[in-house]
């Protein structure tokens, strides 16, 4: 395993895997999001108290997951290109950062139109929802940077050492609703515990979930792919490769 | 109450509506690069060879 791990810090060998898993990827997420969004909106049940508009949640909530989660790899990315100093995951970092910012965006926007009927405000400065806000500028503020340094020498370790510093925001927006006393509700799925929600509402839910992370994958592998060729276009292996693309 | 539940639709429709251009933006961004990168070796390798 660690030598497999191990051999996609080759160029070569990671453009040839991350093809054919983007390939899968993208073929998940378009069943799993039509399921589970179609499953989500005509035949989950209406929440008795929030009524239709609890079928956003099949969107905020795997919106939310992924700008945290794509974070966390961002960070994972970060700390190779420090100690390992390889390539890819520097080139990795900066296509996820991209994808990130989408799904932040998302999480902030349908958060908001949420928020609306079921709060009676389209915001609140609250923690988890401030939180949020700064990752997205985080996001933006990363790929600024790197639009600004673009592929200089050190690039890649600038921007994963400012990576770094912004993580500190990730267990500020996860544990925010249990530190403080907010308006926003506590998590609704935990690993180590029973769901809070009916399975009528939890399966969609899982669905919606593992399409869009699918959908998540494929952008930030296909993105990684052609920045990746394009950095790497002096190499004899990727001349032999356009044929093929 | 009919006009409550018109308005927690259209709540539901925007949202979807906003995930898919957000997720239509994330198919361009990505088929764009595809193209710039395959049109930018198309040309490298065409002056490699004429070299």
């Amino acid at each position: 395993m660690l030598k497999f791990i191990y051999s996609l810090g080759s160029p070569k060998v990671f453009f040839q895997y991350s093809t054919r898993l983007s390939r899968l990827l993208l073929y998940i997420a378009m069943i799993a999001i039509c399921l589970g969004w179609g499953w989500g909106i005509g035949f989950s049940p209406a929440d008795y108290q929030q009524g239709d508009s609890v079928r956003i949640i099949y969107l905020h909530v795997p919106a939310a997951f992924l700008s945290l989660a794509i974070y966390a790899l961002m960070a994972v990315c970060a700390a190779v290109v420090l100690i390992w100093r390889i390539k890819i995951a520097g080139i990795l970092l900066k296509s996820a950062a991209e994808v990130g910012l989408i799904m932040t965006l998302l999480a902030l926007v349908t958060g908001s139109v949420w928020g609306k009927p079921t709060w009676g405000t389209w915001w609140v400065w609250d923690a988890r929802l401030t939180g949020e806000l700064i990752l997205l500028f985080i996001y933006a503020g990363l790929l600024a940077l790197e639009h600004v340094i673009g592929e200089k020498s050190g690039a890649d370790r600038i921007i994963a050492i400012i990576c770094w510093i912004g993580l500190l925001d990730l267990p500020i927006i996860h544990y925010s609703v249990q530190w403080w006393n907010t308006l926003h509700q506590g998590s609704t799925i935990l690993v180590m515990a029973k769901p809070k929600i009916h399975s009528s509402m939890l399966y969609p839910l899982l669905i919606s979930l593992l399409g869009m992370m699918s959908f998540a994958g494929w952008a930030i592998l296909s993105l990684t792919q052609w920045n990746l060729l394009k950095r790497e276009y002096r190499q004899q292996w990727v001349r032999t490769l356009e044929f093929k693309t | 109450m009919m006009l409550l539940q018109s308005k927690h639709l259209f709540y539901v429709f925007f949202s979807y509506a906003f995930a898919f251009t957000c997720f239509s933006i994330m198919v361009i961004r990505v088929k764009t690069k595809q193209r710039q990168v395959l049109s930018f070796l198309k040309n490298w390798f065409k002056q490699q060879d004429y070299e």
